[in-house]
């Protein structure tokens, strides 16, 4: 999608494209490179979030706190706030509220991933 | 110059990346990175470095080595290049201080922000690794302002000392003081030299010897001052 049909897009969607565009030098053609980068990561990251979830470690800590901050430098602020969440929960050896919210996390993420496929194409 | 970047993030290298060459760009520095994904990697480059590098970005969350260790570890091995962490939380603000980190970048951050934290940095490389663009040759030239003796005006422009040759130019010497700004280590001869401190032998009452060998006339009315140039410069070094 063309600049201003893309950000539009995304702004529909719950993406606060203002944020991303300031967060990757107000540039559309970065912003889109960031988020193939974004894209292009998910199925291993999740593959390895639904393997870590279980383990209750600093592995699962670590993914998340990175998805946290993916996720909120592309302007996708309610997935990043899952993630935090997740950190906390992760950091606190929590393991119950992980396993609990795993499910709503991921729909989220591939919610966000889909939104950003459409104009990555 | 080298920048090393450290972080897990793709995603944060790139734009690290993209910042850190705009900035060059803008700052008129000749900034070169490299790129390491884990601290691992990045402490064992910088072991067998023969160029170390002037910055590290060091991102705390790291897996197995963290970003906080890492800067420990170069610590404790007496290493005192300058560091900025990049995080997304204060909380280890106080770590932070007991390596001597020269600041925190927040992520996300937008370029603002990075200038911000660079600003905190750069002074201290900024002077040694400015450069000035130069035509010689009909082709454009960089010099980093470290590798200049000195400069000497010659008919409609200017000869350029360094310590391996001399190169003339068409840039007045008018020309080269603006691009040299208000750095503290050249100084004005008279009106034929502009000289770099760093470069100075030996100062007699009548004479300047560089390290290039050059000898340089110091005009009447400037022995007195030219002396005591030199010797603040070498107290404030």
């Amino acid at each position: 999608m063309e600049e201003k049909e893309g950000l539009a897009y995304l702004r529909e969607h719950g993406i606060d494209a203002d944020a991303g565009m300031r967060y990757a030098d107000t540039c559309y053609e970065f912003y889109g490179q960031l988020i193939s980068i974004f894209i292009e990561e998910y199925q291993e990251k999740r593959e390895t979030a639904e393997k870590e979830a279980k383990k209750e470690g600093r592995e699962y800590t670590v993914l998340v706190h990175g998805l946290k901050n993916n996720a909120k430098a592309l302007g996708a602020f309610s997935l990043s706030e899952l993630a935090y969440e997740h950190e906390k929960a992760s950091k606190a050896g929590d393991g119950i509220y992980i396993l609990e919210h795993l499910e709503e996390l991921l729909t989220e993420w591939k919610k966000t991933v889909e939104i950003f496929k459409k104009i990555n194409n | 110059m080298k920048v090393y970047i450290c972080d897990d993030s793709k995603s944060d290298l790139l734009r690290l990346q993209r910042y850190i060459q705009k900035y060059a760009q803008e700052e008129n520095l000749q900034i070169e990175t490299e790129e390491f994904t884990t601290a691992k990697e990045m402490l064992m480059a910088h072991n067998a470095a023969k160029e170390k590098p002037v910055l590290l970005f060091l991102d705390i969350y790291m897996s197995q080595i963290d970003g906080m260790e890492a800067a420990k570890k170069l610590r404790k091995a007496g290493i005192k290049t300058s560091i900025l962490f990049t995080t997304s939380s204060g909380e280890h603000a106080m770590e932070a201080f007991m390596v001597h980190a020269d600041g925190y970048l927040q992520k996300p951050y937008d370029y603002e922000m990075f200038c911000h934290a660079m600003s905190k940095v750069s002074g201290q490389f900024q002077r040694e690794y400015k450069t000035i663009d130069v035509r010689i040759d009909r082709m454009n030239r960089k010099f980093q302002l470290k590798d200049i003796c000195f400069a000497e005006t010659d008919n409609h422009g200017i000869q350029i000392y360094c310590m391996d040759n001399v190169y003339r130019t068409n840039l007045s010497m008018e020309g080269f003081k603006e691009q040299i700004g208000d750095e503290p280590a050249f100084v004005s001869c008279g009106r034929s030299f502009i000289i770099n401190l760093a470069y100075v032998e030996e100062i007699d009452a009548e004479m300047i010897y560089m390290k290039n060998k050059e000898m340089i006339p110091i005009p009447v009315r400037l022995r007195k001052q030219m002396k005591e140039k030199y010797q603040e410069y070498l107290q404030n070094k």
